[in-house]
């Protein structure tokens, strides 16, 4: 379950749960520290809200612990834990007014009304709805009701904020300008945020660390750079960033290195990362690298990058800041092609396609990833 | 677009086929005679008679307490069964058991008069009014639980309750503070629905109601073996009356709860 410090706040794991003979969470383990701003990040179906829903208790796991400030609350009900959840379709009351819906919480704790008043004018000033307390939630925009659950939620102030795709609904630029506000929010009151989303630049822009599922599986955990710069798993690589994925088969050499050959041509040596473990020579591994991390040069010009493979350029795409160009580099499988990215129009004619180019890589954007089963 | 005189003049038939004997009606209730082919003048004196008629009064009495316990009685029981059948997990036969609350509505009455009389006296009950209510009762359940269950089903309910819950509340507690106001219009309605059903329910009434009973539409019934009075007309067009009243009430209700459901 990783180490445990003071500053952890909540622990689960490792977390089974099935409906049915459908297995949606498999031995997932994770911790949320103090303060901090934690994004399950995932496909549809990949079991990021079920384990949201674990947490808030409206779930029952078939397997593993929910440790909550040092408090085991697997058994509790939701209203006896000290969480309180952001709904993907907003849930407002429709029979109570904005003020009616962000106090409920509060008068359901009967709280005297004169505290209930101020700290209701609190919640609505943060999240900008002050001059809204008498409004009908059914007269409000998406963005505005939006923002009456994050208030009806923060307003308790528990210790930590469950968001279930909060901004789901929302159009592409009102989304933007909530994702910063709502890490401004969360700096602001020190509350504790799970974020479940399935958008990875959504997480990338918003989180401190995040929590990569993939079919009911916590692929990997860590912060925004470590998950682009170090991906362990193929499914995280193409996932984030998205990346050129490969099998490659282990050869014999140094320690503290891989020789590889690629699908069954190419040799490179890249180092290795000290927690890294090469299955035995003659076994497999997946690798990526990156297409913003492969430079394209012709035959005439002097390229630089230890790695060098021969290539034809197949086809490119000009995206306005850059190229994405698509490279033929394995005579064994012209299907499988490099992916690059460049900078500039230098790509953009089509005049050249079918020419001899070199693509060039740096050993260490070469990704390592999980064994290759076949 | 072209106005068309036919359909205008088809559109005023039908509103006359509709209509045209209840105006009839209400304009004889006013006539100043004893019988109802000529008119003889303007006179309140018809709705006094009907007031001052005791067993009349009486029978509107019993109708009313009657439509008044077979609605509370369903519109309990209705708001129950909804729940259950939309707001439960899933359970084997669920739309069976809607379908069999639905069903009254298709038995033939005459059908559902007789079994109930059979079964009640079998049993060894008496035919008085809790009987009568409970009977009543039977026949206006379909209906409260239809305007709940939709209600229930369309609000969006069971994670309004999560969200509730998750705010503190005990299953108990969301029930009372979110479902149970939201359902509120709708239980009205059903409740109104109920009452107006069991208001002028005859046949089972007729089949069920022993010695000492007797319910206005029964009383009305009596009364017309000796013709069609005056006083019938002032009668009809009283009950006319508050049935507009409460249909009223009932498309406000709607259209409050319907400006709820975001």
């Amino acid at each position: 379950m990783g180490a445990v410090t003071a500053e952890t706040l909540l622990e689960v794991g490792p977390l089974t749960k099935s409906f049915g003979a459908a297995t949606i969470l498999r031995d997932v383990s994770l911790d949320v520290r103090k303060g901090e701003f934690m994004t399950l990040l995932g496909p549809s179906g990949c079991g990021k809200t079920t384990t949201l829903r674990i947490i808030a208790g409206f779930e029952t796991p078939d397997s593993g612990r929910v440790i909550l400030g040092g408090r085991d609350v697997t058994d509790l009900p939701p209203y006896e834990r000290d969480v309180h959840t952001v709904f993907q379709h907003y849930a407002l009351f429709p029979h109570l007014d904005v003020a009616g819906n962000a106090a409920f919480g509060l008068r359901l704790r009967r709280v005297p009304e004169a505290e209930v008043s101020r700290r209701v004018t609190e919640a609505l000033a943060l999240v900008k709805l002050s001059g809204f307390e008498s409004r009908r939630v059914s007269s409000l925009s998406g963005g505005q009701m939006q923002r009456v659950a994050l208030a009806r939620a923060i307003v308790g102030r528990p210790s930590l904020l469950l968001l279930d795709e909060p901004l789901g609904a929302l159009d592409l630029k009102l989304r933007k300008e909530m994702q910063l506000e709502l890490k401004n929010l969360q700096r602001r009151l020190g509350i504790a945020f799970v974020y479940v989303t399935h958008d990875q630049e959504e997480a990338m822009t918003m989180s401190d660390r995040i929590a990569v599922f993939h079919q009911g599986r916590l692929e990997q955990l860590g912060t925004p750079g470590e998950i682009y710069e170090a991906p362990r798993t193929s499914f995280v690589a193409d996932f984030i960033g998205g990346a050129n994925i490969f099998s490659a088969e282990v050869l014999p050499g140094p320690a503290g290195q891989a020789r590889l050959r690629l699908e069954g041509e190419h040799e490179i040596v890249v180092p290795l990362d000290p927690h890294e473990v090469l299955p035995p020579p003659g076994g497999r591994v997946k690798v990526a690298i990156r297409p913003e991390r492969v430079k394209v040069f012709y035959k005439d010009e002097l390229p630089f990058g230890a790695l060098r493979f021969d290539a034809t350029l197949r086809d490119s795409i000009f995206l306005g800041d850059g190229c994405q160009i698509y490279l033929e580099f394995l005579a064994g499988a012209p299907d499988k092609r490099l992916v690059a990215m460049a900078g500039g129009d230098r790509y953009a004619v089509h005049d050249d396609l079918g020419v001899p180019v070199i693509a060039a890589v740096q050993p260490e954007d070469v990704y390592i990833l999980e064994r290759d089963g076949d | 677009m072209k106005k068309s005189r036919g359909l205008g003049a088809y559109c005023a038939a039908l509103y006359a086929f509709l209509y045209a004997p209840l105006i009839v009606m209400t304009v004889y209730s006013f006539n100043d005679a004893h019988r109802n082919v000529v008119w003889r003048g303007f006179t309140f004196k018809w709705y006094l008679t009907m007031a001052r008629d005791a067993d009349l009064m009486r029978a509107l009495t019993t109708s009313l307490e009657l439509a008044a316990c077979a609605a509370a009685i369903a519109a309990a029981l209705g708001l129950l069964a909804s729940y259950a059948l939309v707001r439960h997990r899933p359970f084997r036969g669920r739309e069976g058991y809607a379908a069999l609350l639905d069903a009254p509505l298709m038995i033939p009455e005459v059908a559902l008069g007789v079994g109930l009389l059979s079964f009640l006296v079998r049993a060894g009950f008496e035919l008085d009014f809790g009987a009568l209510a409970c009977a009543h009762a039977l026949i206006c359940l379909p209906y409260a639980v239809a305007a709940v269950r939709a209600r229930l089903a369309s609000s969006g309910g069971s994670q309004l309750e999560e969200a509730a819950m998750d705010l503190g509340a005990s299953e108990w507690r969301a029930f009372l503070k979110v479902t149970l106001p939201l359902a509120m219009p709708a239980i009205v309605s059903g409740a109104l629905l109920a009452f107006t059903v069991s208001f002028e329910d005859f046949v089972a009434s007729f089949f069920l109601a022993g010695v000492g009973i007797t319910t206005l539409p029964i009383k009305v019934y009596s009364m017309l073996k000796f013709g069609v009075t005056p006083e019938i007309n002032a009668l009809s067009v009283a009950l006319l009356s508050s049935t507009f009243v409460l249909l009223g009430l009932n498309a406000w209700l709607s259209a409050r709860a319907g400006a709820d459901a975001a």
